[in-house]
């Protein structure tokens, strides 16, 4: 999204009588290096954990480089697919607790939080009318196996609103066969816009302004339509590019970790101990 | 935000009074939590398997909690989360009132097999998630 915004600000400057060519130069330097390596366009969209935290005093690099080590060393022992939030996964984990040692869980991806080794996603799935949210750390060993039955996105980034919808939304399948996603085509995008269940919500959605709600201004209580012009919405923020430079990931980083990627598997597979790849996009693929 | 004073809950069990608690509207709710806080005095969160005091149709009655609604700050790896606060109530002896829980239970809830009372509730679940 923001090397997309980015992106125009460039051929603006390009365009421009002034020609500010000095401030063009090193963003040249790193496209030449995205392309030569075969940077993948959505990377911050396939891998949210190898991206840098949004809050910069966060930002350490060195705890970052020791966790991307981590991460990769996990990845060669587990194959951990591509998937978005809007994708169907089925996650199975160890559990002591079951005779068989071992839970299934079904559901569809409502969010993916936190960079590097806390990275977390939650599954959402309704069992006998009961709306059960299960959040896994992607990178806790107790899991055994995570597999993505059906790969799509949906029109947001957070589809915590499910919670709020009605359960036929959140409601899949346990025996559900993995459908195949044809190499090389874009992810499909379900463009399904929920009914929420009538208020009260957990939340105010009506001010959130989500694409996958359908109305959600009508189904608002009148109580919180009043409150509206005392709230404080900050739906401008999208025009902040500023703050989407400061909190989105930059194409320097993504090359450098994709190069890191790269570096390790190529070492892995010298040794002959795996063949196992990391650097997947079902979109990219040829 | 965790199960505490007056946090209204869900009976799953198949006990007339749960059933009609639910079916009224009059949830049951949350007036006491059976547990060690951290501060003297301050009534600490009921989590999954807590043995709580609930108010429900004019009677008191102890319960234990078999499904949460944790704030997503506060969530596990790996422990469901259903959108309602579920109980299974008991009675005084401290034997389930029902005879069955009609909702899917946490597999977490294994863990506390070695609790007599708890594991009486555990045999009447028949699905976990």
């Amino acid at each position: 999204m923001l090397r997309r915004s980015l992106g125009s600000l460039r051929s603006f400057s390009s365009k421009c009588k002034s020609e500010p060519q000095t401030a063009s130069k090193s963003s040249n330097t790193i496209r030449k290096e995205a392309n030569l390596v075969g940077h993948i366009a959505a990377f911050p969209e396939i891998y949210p954990d190898f991206l840098q935290s949004p809050v910069w005093n966060r930002r350490n690099a060195l705890k970052e480089e020791l966790e991307r080590r981590d991460m990769l060393e996990r990845r060669m022992n587990i194959d951990i697919p591509e998937f978005y939030v809007g994708s169907i996964v089925a996650v199975t984990s160890s559990d002591s607790n079951l005779g068989a040692k071992e839970h299934r869980f079904v559901g569809i991806c409502i969010r993916r939080e936190k960079e590097g080794l806390h990275h977390q996603f939650t599954l959402r799935n309704t069992i006998e009318g009961i709306g059960v949210e299960i959040m896994y750390d992607l990178y806790n060993p107790t899991i055994k196996k995570i597999e993505t039955l059906k790969l799509e996105k949906r029109l947001d980034s957070d589809l915590s609103y499910l919670i709020d919808a009605l359960p036929e939304y959140s409601t899949f399948d346990f025996h559900m066969e993995p459908l195949a996603h044809p190499a090389g085509t874009p992810i499909p995008i379900n463009e399904t816009k929920v009914k929420l269940k009538p208020a009260p919500w957990t939340r105010r959605w009506e001010i959130f302004g989500c694409a996958g709600i359908e109305d959600s201004w009508s189904g608002a209580t009148p109580w919180f339509k009043r409150k509206l012009q005392k709230t404080k919405v900050n739906d401008y923020e999208k025009y902040d590019l500023v703050a989407a430079y400061r909190e989105g990931s930059t194409l320097e980083h993504e090359v450098a970790v994709q190069k890191q990627i790269q570096k390790f598997e190529n070492e892995r597979h010298a040794a002959g101990l795996t063949r196992r790849r990391i650097l997947r996009s079902a979109a990219a693929a040829k | 935000m965790g199960i505490h004073r007056r946090t209204r809950l869900n009976v799953v069990d198949n006990s007339a009074l749960g059933k009609e608690a639910d079916t009224t509207g009059k949830l049951a709710y949350c007036i006491n939590v059976y547990k060690q806080g951290r501060r003297a005095k301050h009534l600490p969160h009921a989590e999954l398997g807590d043995k709580i005091l609930v108010a429900i149709r004019g009677q008191m009655r102890k319960a234990y909690v078999v499904g949460a609604n944790t704030h997503v700050h506060y969530r596990k790896h790996g422990v469901p989360v259903t959108d309602n606060n579920m109980i299974v109530l008991l009675d005084e002896e401290g034997n389930p009132l029902g005879n069955r829980i009609t909702a899917p239970i946490p597999t977490k809830l294994l863990a506390n097999r070695g609790n007599v009372q708890f594991s009486k509730v555990l045999a009447l679940a028949n699905k976990y998630i």
